[in-house]
């Protein structure tokens, strides 16, 4: 056989259904909706059980200062305080964004 | 290799969004299973054992590359050549690459390599497999790319440093994302510790010199679904070369040579009697049949067919400006209408399985479609 004989998904199938969660507000393309970090592998929040959990615990908040928007974190209790960047002048000599600039690598 | 039609399943879009598949369909299905492809086990060998020696002729070109200095003809900044040499030397971990194959008459021909970040694993590995669970179970399929992952990531574990292993893609695409969360679910099962962290988020310590992720934590490994093509174009990557962590890319900085198609000269100027290589040139001069292509350009933009003194095809794009290379023209099966290309997965070292995406002309751009296969 050259085939795999059996297959076992144990992120992917829930992590990536609450990234195709429709919206008529917010849909464009394929754009996701959904943010992330590091502080929050989707295997915290498996257990939620429901998409539209998903959507809203990744989330993101933040502010205008000067007009400029500045993403402070992310709605939810089950990530580390220390991953939101808002109160934490520590992390201010971080620079981020730097890469990011293509839309998709599609090939 | 024949082209066999089908009747979808029914409810086929709510089959393939329970594995997580959301980008099944644009403006047009993507995922068609309204047709598929069969193979005999002869064919599959063929294109198995076409792969393996592929991938180590694509190696020794590699090194050829290196020996006879020939950054220029691929656009590498030299600034980074160093840093290129030295993930070859201390053999950094790969682990993925895509060669797609025009397969006509009995004879596969190499189009280009995929080598850096090939996408379309997900629909291979996983979409198709289920697809064929639905169909047959007891049918065969050029696929073992779910194992593979696995057991190489396995492998992987005790080449890279003892902390946490990052993947990152760009938010914006769900696509890439689906291919990125593929891949750290089948390191996760290959016992690896993982986080997601978006490319965009990548911080770097001015300070300290080393890359952070969003808990101001060191990033020591790192999966990339981000061309190396677009990281040595931004300011940002030139923090690469400062890196007091020497943090460990997959895939590294030497596949900017391999994923780049003026390795396809190389190829050919170095293996003339290969028989799934084309002839390709830095210049069409020898040519009167032939695809001139961009050595950096994405799903088949500014491609441009040319028959003696015809133009079969051309397509538009933003790509061209490091230059082109030229290969002769070997067009895709017809299947009324529908002319497939091959996408042969190694992993690790090894052929892995088989994707196919037809396009309704000869070249394969962002409207193709992945139509799955088996084998009887």
């Amino acid at each position: 056989m050259k085939k795999t004989k059996h297959i076992q998904l144990i992120l992917i199938t829930a992590a990536l259904a609450s990234c195709h969660h429709p919206s008529n507000d917010w849909q464009s393309g394929n754009r996701v909706y959904v943010r992330s970090d590091s502080t929050a592998p989707y295997t915290r929040t498996y257990n939620y059980g429901h998409a539209a959990l998903w959507f809203y615990a990744f989330r993101p908040y933040g502010s205008y200062y000067n007009g400029v928007y500045r993403r402070a974190g992310y709605y939810s209790s089950a990530i580390s305080e220390r991953g939101n960047i808002g109160g934490n002048t520590g992390k201010m000599g971080i620079v981020r964004g730097g890469f990011g600039s293509g839309y998709s690598v599609s090939s | 290799m024949k082209r066999i039609a089908i009747q979808p399943r029914n409810q086929w879009q709510e089959a393939v969004e329970k594995l997580g598949f959301g980008f099944h369909s644009t403006n047009v299905p993507y995922w068609d299973e309204s047709a598929c492809y069969e193979f005999n086990m002869d064919e599959i060998l063929y294109i198995e054992k076409a792969s393996a020696e592929l991938w180590d002729l694509c190696l020794g070109a590699v090194q050829h590359v290196m020996d006879n200095k020939l950054y220029s003809r691929f656009s590498i900044p030299e600034a980074y050549i160093p840093y290129i040499e030295k993930t070859w030397m201390e053999d950094h971990p790969a682990i993925y690459g895509r060669f797609d194959f025009a397969y006509r008459d009995g004879v596969l021909k190499l189009l280009e390599f995929n080598a850096d970040t090939p996408t379309s694993l997900y629909e291979a590995g996983i979409v198709q497999w289920f697809w064929l669970q639905d169909l047959d179970k007891n049918k065969d399929q050029f696929n073992s790319i779910h194992d593979k992952l696995i057991a190489y990531w396995r492998y992987l574990k005790n080449y890279l440093y003892p902390s946490p292993l990052y993947f990152s893609c760009v938010k914006q695409s769900l696509e890439d994302l689906t291919n990125t969360e593929y891949m750290r679910d089948c390191a996760i099962q290959g016992g690896l510790d993982t986080r997601l962290l978006f490319i965009d988020d990548i911080g770097w310590d001015p300070a300290g010199e080393v890359f952070m992720d969003m808990e101001d934590q060191p990033i020591r490994n790192i999966f990339k679904l981000y061309p190396w093509e677009w990281m040595v174009g931004e300011e940002f990557g030139g923090n690469i070369l400062k890196d007091k962590n020497k943090t460990l890319w997959i895939e590294p900085a030497w596949k900017m040579i391999l994923s780049n198609k003026a390795i396809l000269p190389v190829l050919w100027e170095l293996y003339p009697d290969c028989p799934y290589l084309l002839p390709a040139y830095f210049d069409n001069g020898r040519l009167t049949d032939y695809v001139r292509k961009p050595i950096l350009s994405r799903e088949g933009a500014n491609i441009q067919l040319i028959r003696g003194n015809t133009l079969l095809q051309e397509t538009g794009g933003d790509y061209g400006k490091e230059g082109y290379i030229y290969q002769q023209l070997y067009p895709l099966p017809d299947f009324d209408g529908n002319y497939p290309v091959l996408g042969s997965w190694i992993i690790g070292q090894e052929p892995a399985g088989m994707g196919i995406r037809e396009s309704r002309n000869l070249v394969t751009d962002n409207l193709s479609r992945f139509v799955p296969h088996y084998i009887v």
